[in-house]
Formats: structure tokens, sequence, C-alpha cells
């Protein structure tokens, strides 16, 4: 082990700051040390220092100029004391009573901290200006994923240089045997194109345009803030979280104010209000009976707004859409206002306008599955059934065939027994079978959940399906998106999505 | 000549008196135990041993036994010469021997014995990286010039249709879903490509092979330098389709699960020997085997 620490080595204490994720909480503490020593005078602690620093940071992220400016000029000048100061602050956000039973993906304020955060570290990074720093970054942003060959061996940046033949600027320099499509940069896109690839290639390696170093870097500071609140969070202990909530009172008090005001867009960050409505109209088309509207057919809002009307849904938030649907009227505005909406289609229609939602298709073509054996029309699944008959099947086959069976809308509500029994049908085709075995094996893969949910089915990309793909481009359906998974299963992809990048 | 179908006599004579002279000439890469697997499509289905399991019409074998580790343990084919046994005669000379998935004897059939419609070879190697093989095909490009050209009022969703309005499917070789002018594009392509390899990857050793409807390029560098993995050659087609503007099939580039027609083999559709290539001035029509030609 190095004998530098961030505690005394700025160099050091930049690399942990910079790439916290690649660092252990050993290291990520030593650099918080390192912010707390600046609130050291004479051997003794200056609580009221600290305090008034991070009160400072706090009510500053939520201003949107001083946001913006912190990324040309530092507003904190040292690595570990930024992050001492914008974790905490973050902790006393979370610790308001407001924000007691809310999760942190949906608090504005604290999306305003990550951003002063973000900046801050950005323009830090740049003032320190060294390029082996920048480099060693680079090896991360740019690593490629774990695949079948391990990790490329070599250095993933082999530089950071001048390319006068391609223009202005510095590019990373990345050899081919370690690049992945992350290399490939294009410019701003026009409307509905991919802009021109400003990746170039020569000598068998590609050449990024620095700028994109910059756009990725901001990324995994997002990510990798996540990871410092979290160490903050586990290092503070009882008391100091005491200390800490009871002698806070500027942050508090803004947010305080925010919500006296009705400034509500300034504390909570709502996901997006059209994707809801569209979300809750579609389920109160599918549950109309006779189907006197369905999806993919143009309406009038009013035969739309007599659907809402008939909908009783359990969950608050869709009966708060219903709830603010008062009229036709209100209704078709609602939609006029979502008209971009990639489900949704407006049609003038004499003097009214029709509207038609569309189901969730994500471009790929449904496939109908009454039984088990419709599944086989997935060339990947026709794929692996080919195979089973040569060769027992190893355990993830089974795994990817069970989670998918899991759920199928008609074995939803089903008895095991009855699960059991339909795959069973199914895997005697093939000649390894042994009906005790597979019984078991069927068994064992329902009763093995994660904290009591049903594990998501496998998506197109799982390594484990990849064996028997025949190619994305290939293939006119998508797991995920061909078959008739319930809402349940795409409302947990959002959560897993929201939750894996947020706080 | 004509471009047409070999018959099923025309390939037996091609395997066994004109392939072998050919097996000095195969890349030697191509060994009995070098390719992961090889892999013979047949016209027509062909039963195995086993009841109940349906009639294959393409099947891979593997050069090698492994163990439980994917260590290797024993090799299926010796010599290539068992491998050529195999391509000549595969129900009779077939590796997995008396396993019930083996495919069935003809001599316990009504059935003929079965003919290699197309021999294949595993991309995916024991010895060396993974080959990489960039493929351009006829096809996809008479497609697209089909598209540029034709009217937006056909359905472009028919293939056939599409073709037929560009007049493609009457351009000799006739009934065939592209026209000469589309392979030698297709063959302008692969020098191209090889060009590019040459120049901007740093690529010493590199093939142009004529694959019967189109061709393949190979980038053969062993160095670590060319060890592109899925994730670089996922590259590789971004560049080459983006920038380069070079038509390939992406898929087969990034796959290293495919198989590839063996060189020397014969493309029994277009009666066509698979040909490495020196130049783009390359006449098809000089890869019809000799045993045909009478």
């Amino acid at each position: 082990m190095s004998r530098s620490t961030p505690v005394e080595d700025e160099s050091t204490a930049y690399r942990v700051a910079t790439l916290p994720l690649e660092y252990g909480t050993t290291r990520i503490n030593q650099l918080f040390t390192r912010g707390y020593n600046r609130y050291i005078a004479d051997g003794e602690d200056q609580p009221d220092d600290l305090l008034n620093d991070l009160e400072r940071f706090g009510t500053a992220a939520f201003k949107e100029d001083v946001r913006a400016n912190a990324a040309e000029e530092p507003f904190v000048d040292d690595p570990g004391t930024l992050v001492v100061l914008a974790t905490l602050s973050a902790i006393c956000v979370k610790a308001h009573p407001k924000f007691e039973h809310a999760p942190p993906r949906k608090v504005q304020v604290l999306y305003d901290i990550r951003e002063l955060y973000v900046n801050n570290l950005a323009s830090l990074l740049r003032e320190f200006g060294d390029g082996g720093l920048q480099q060693d970054i680079a090896e991360v942003l740019y690593a490629k994923g774990p695949g079948e060959d391990g990790p490329h061996p070599g250095r993933v940046c082999t530089g950071i240089k001048e390319m006068p033949e391609f223009g202005e600027g510095l590019y990373l320099e990345i050899p081919m045997a370690a690049a992945s499509r992350n290399c490939l940069v294009h410019a701003d896109p026009e409307l509905g194109e991919t802009g021109e690839l400003l990746t170039r290639i020569k000598d068998n390696c590609l050449y990024v345009p620095v700028g994109d170093f910059d756009t990725k870097y901001r990324e995994y500071a997002r990510r990798a803030f996540k990871k410092l609140l979290r160490v903050q969070e586990e290092n503070l202990s009882e008391d100091q979280l005491t200390w800490l909530s009871t002698n806070e009172s500027a942050i508090t008090e803004r947010i305080d104010r925010f919500i006296e005001t009705g400034h509500h867009e300034r504390i909570w960050r709502d996901w997006n209000p059209g994707e809801r409505t569209i979300r809750v109209l579609r389920d109160a088309i599918r549950d109309v009976p006779d189907e006197v509207v369905s999806l993919g057919e143009f309406h009038s809002a009013k035969e739309l707004f007599e659907a809402v009307e008939a909908y009783d849904p359990e969950a608050d938030w869709k009966r708060d859409v219903c709830n603010r649907i008062s009229s036709p009227r209100s209704l078709g505005n609602l939609l006029a206002s979502q008209r971009d909406h990639r489900n949704l289609t407006i049609r003038q229609h004499g003097n009214t306008n029709h509207y038609r939602i569309q189901e969730s298709s994500r471009g790929v073509q449904p496939l109908d599955v009454e039984s088990i054996e419709d599944l086989f029309e997935l060339p990947c699944m026709a794929n692996m059934a080919e195979r089973l008959y040569e060769k027992k099947p190893v355990r993830k086959d089974l795994y990817s065939f069970a989670r998918m069976v899991m759920w199928l809308p008609q074995y939803q509500d089903s008895d095991l027994e009855t699960i059991v029994a339909d795959l069973k049908d199914i895997f005697s085709r093939w000649p390894w079978y042994d009906e005790q075995v597979t019984d078991y094996q069927i068994r064992y893969e329902f009763s093995n959940t994660i904290g009591g949910d049903t594990p998501l089915p496998m998506n197109c990309d799982n390594d484990d399906m990849q064996r028997y793909c025949i190619g994305k481009e290939q293939c006119p359906y998508s797991i995920w998106g061909s078959l008739p998974f319930p809402d349940e299963m795409y409302d947990r992809l959002d959560e897993a999505g929201a939750t894996g990048e947020e706080f | 000549m004509s471009w047409r179908q070999a018959t099923r006599e025309e390939i037996y004579r091609y395997y066994d008196e004109e392939f072998p002279s050919y097996r000095d000439e195969l890349p030697s890469f191509i060994t009995a135990k070098g390719p992961k697997q090889y892999a013979l499509a047949f016209r027509e289905p062909h039963p195995v041993r086993k009841d109940g399991v349906p009639d294959k019409d393409f099947i891979r074998r593997d050069t090698w036994q492994t163990n439980t580790s994917g260590e290797r343990t024993t090799a299926t084919f010796q010599e290539f010469d068992d491998v050529l046994e195999f391509i000549r005669h595969p129900a009779r000379n077939d590796p997995l021997g008396r396993s019930n998935f083996a495919l069935a004897d003809p001599d316990l059939l009504d059935k003929l014995d079965p003919c290699p419609d197309a021999v294949y070879y595993a991309l995916d190697h024991w010895e060396r990286p993974w080959v990489l093989l960039v493929d351009i095909d006829a096809k996809d490009i008479a497609r697209n010039r089909a598209a540029d050209t034709v009217s937006e009022d056909v359905d472009d969703r028919d293939d056939d249709a599409l073709l037929n309005a560009a007049g493609i499917l009457d351009a000799a070789p006739e009934g065939y879903p592209y026209a000469f002018e589309d392979i030698e594009r297709a063959i302008e392509y692969g020098f191209e490509v090889r060009d590019i390899f040459e120049d901007d990857f740093n690529a010493q050793e590199t093939m142009v092979v004529y694959s019967g409807q189109g061709v393949h390029v190979y980038l053969l560098d062993t160095d670590p330098a060319h060890r592109y993995d899925a994730k670089s050659r996922e590259v590789l087609n971004d560049l080459l389709q983006d920038t380069y503007e070079i038509p390939i099939d992406p898929v087969v580039t990034a796959d290293r699960r495919r198989v590839a027609r063996l060189p020397y083999s014969l493309h029994a559709d277009v009666c066509s020997i698979v040909l490495p290539i020196e130049s783009q001035t390359f006449d098809v029509r000089s890869a019809t085997p000799e045993v045909l030609q009478s």
C-alpha cells in the first residue's frame, strides 16, 4: 500500500475525491479526515466554523447561479473540504421532517446539493491540472464492462494528445483492443438524427475528443456522490447526527420557506406528469368492459373521459391523476399538452380532436403467449430448446426459463403446483428429463426470490441469453418488449433504474 | 457457365476429386483441431439415431471433447483427412459415433447419404484469438440499391416486390436476390475494408475471400494489439458502417459464436468455390469448380 494518504497528500486526496467508486471506505474516510482537519485549530475542534461552512454550502446550493458559477470557479477550494461540506449538507436535508418518508430521489434540494458538488469538483479538477490524474480518470471512464475475455491487459487510455490532423483540442488515445462503444462520441444530434462521429481512428487507436471526458466524468461524479454520502452517513455516530440536527438551522429554514411560499418545484422532483397521465389512461382503457374504447384506436375526449370516470384504481397516485381530470375538456387539454408523448397520437376529426393511446410496446413485435409453448417463437428460446435436445440444461437455462414464466400474466395468480405441472410438461420433451430432478429444480427457482420479490426476467442483454441470441439487429422481438409482462414488472424496472442512478 | 445449384452428385464429386487438391492452400488456422467446431448444412433434413428427435439440416461438431472446466481432453479429428471424411460422408463419419444424437446411418434408412450443402468452421479458435471476419453480402447491397432506386409506393417490407421493381430478380444471375454487379460491388468493398485494416488498423495479415454471394474480409494478426474482443468489434462495426460507409453484416462481425464458410468449400447454391482472392478484378465465374466445368 502506498504510504501517502489523502490526509496529508494533496495528489492522493484528488485521486480519491475524483474516483471514490474505485476506492474502499478506508481511503474515503481518510479523505473526510482531511476535510475535518481544516476545522481543527491548535488541536481544538472548531465546530462553529464547520457549521457555518456547511450551512453556507447547503444554502448556496439552492441558488442556480451559484451552482453554475462553481463550474467555472470552485466554491470550495479543497477536495476534502468539498466532500465533507456536500455530504453533511445532504444529511441535514434528509433529516428535515418534511422528507422523513420521502425517497431521496424525489427530493429536488438533494439534486441541487449534488449539482454544486459536481460542478465544484469539475472546476477543482481543472485547476489541479495534473495530466496523470486525468489519464487515471479516463482509464475508469472508458474501461469496457466485464466480457468473456476478462479485462483489457494494458492501459485503456495510453495518452492525452494534441492531434492537429483531427482538429483543435486534446484527444484521449485508446487502443482498439481496449475500445468499447463507450468511446464512440457523436456531435450533438439534429432532431431525430445521429450526429457526426467525432471519434477518429489512426494507428489502431481511437482518438476521443477530450470534451467527452468532461461529460462522462460529470455522470461519474453524480454516482460518486452517492457513495460518498453513504460512507459519511455510516461514519457519523448518533451523537454527531443529533448535534448536527440540533445546531443546523439555515438549510432547514430555507426549506421551510420554500414550503411556506408554495415553491413545491424547488423541493420535490416530480416524475414526468405526462408519463403518469398516459399510464393511467392506458390502465383505464384496459379496464373498460366490452371494449367500448381500446388501445390503439382513436377516441374522442368524451369517450376517454368516461373510461377514466369508470376507472377505480387502488394506487394513490393513480387516483390523484384521475381526480385531476374533471371533464372531457380538461382531459383534452391535458392530452394536448402531451402531444409529443411517444404513445399518444392526436388527430383532427371534424371540429374535434381524437386521441389514440398505444400499448407501451418498445418498438418491437409483440408476442401473444397463451401457453408456455408460445415462448419458443422467440428465436433465442427456440435455440435454447434446440440445444436442450442435445445437452442437459445448465442451471442458467432453467433460471432464464423459470423467470420468464414467473412473470407471464396467466401465471401471476396461479398456484405453484399448476406452474410446476405446466413447466414439467414442457421439459418432458427433452431426452434428459427426469421428473424428480426437474420438479426439484423448478421449485428451487421459484423459492429463490430477492427479498420476497420475484426476480426480474432476463432481458436481451443478459449474457446467458446472449448464448442463444441471433443478434438484436436480426430479431423482430425483444424479451422485455415483446412478452406480455404486467405493468408491475415495468414499474420495477423504472424503480430499479431510478434507485440505481440517484442517491 | 451457368449460375445454378449444384446437384448432389456434383457436390460429392467436388469433395472427392477437387477439394483435396486445395488442402495445402487452406489458411494455416484451418486445421483438424484449431477451430472449435466444424459444421455442415444439408439440403434435406436427415434423421438422427434417437427416435422422437427432429431431423437435422444443420449440425455442429466440436473438434475437442472438454472436461467440466472446459479444458481439452480428446480431439475429435486427428488429421484434416478426418474432417474431409466427415465432409464427404457425414452420416457415416459422424464424430458423435454411436451416440443417440449422431446422424442415423444411411444404410439403415431409405434415405440417401446426406450431402453437405455448405461447410463451415467456427470463428472461435482454440490456439489463437478469435478470428476476425467481416461479412459483406451481395444481397444487402442489392437490397439497398433497390431501396434507393424504387419509388416509395412499393411496400418496402416486402423484399421480393422491391427487388422485382428494381429489376434485380430479372438481372443475371436470374432469380437470385442480387445481380452480378452487386457481387462485384461487394468485392470492391471487401478490398476497401482490407485497405482500412492495413492503413488505419495497422494490420499485417489480411485475407479477402469470395464467399459465393459476397466476400469475407479477415484480419488475422495474432499480436495482443489486434486481440479485439466483442466490445472492440462493436466499435469496428460502427466505424466501418458510419465512418467508412461500408455495408457490412454487423452481427457476424461481433459474434464469436458464428461459423464461417470454409475456404475452398463449395457454395452449392451457386456452384462456386469459396475462394481467397487477391484482386478486385477477380471474375466470379472463375470460381466454378474444374470438375463441374465439363
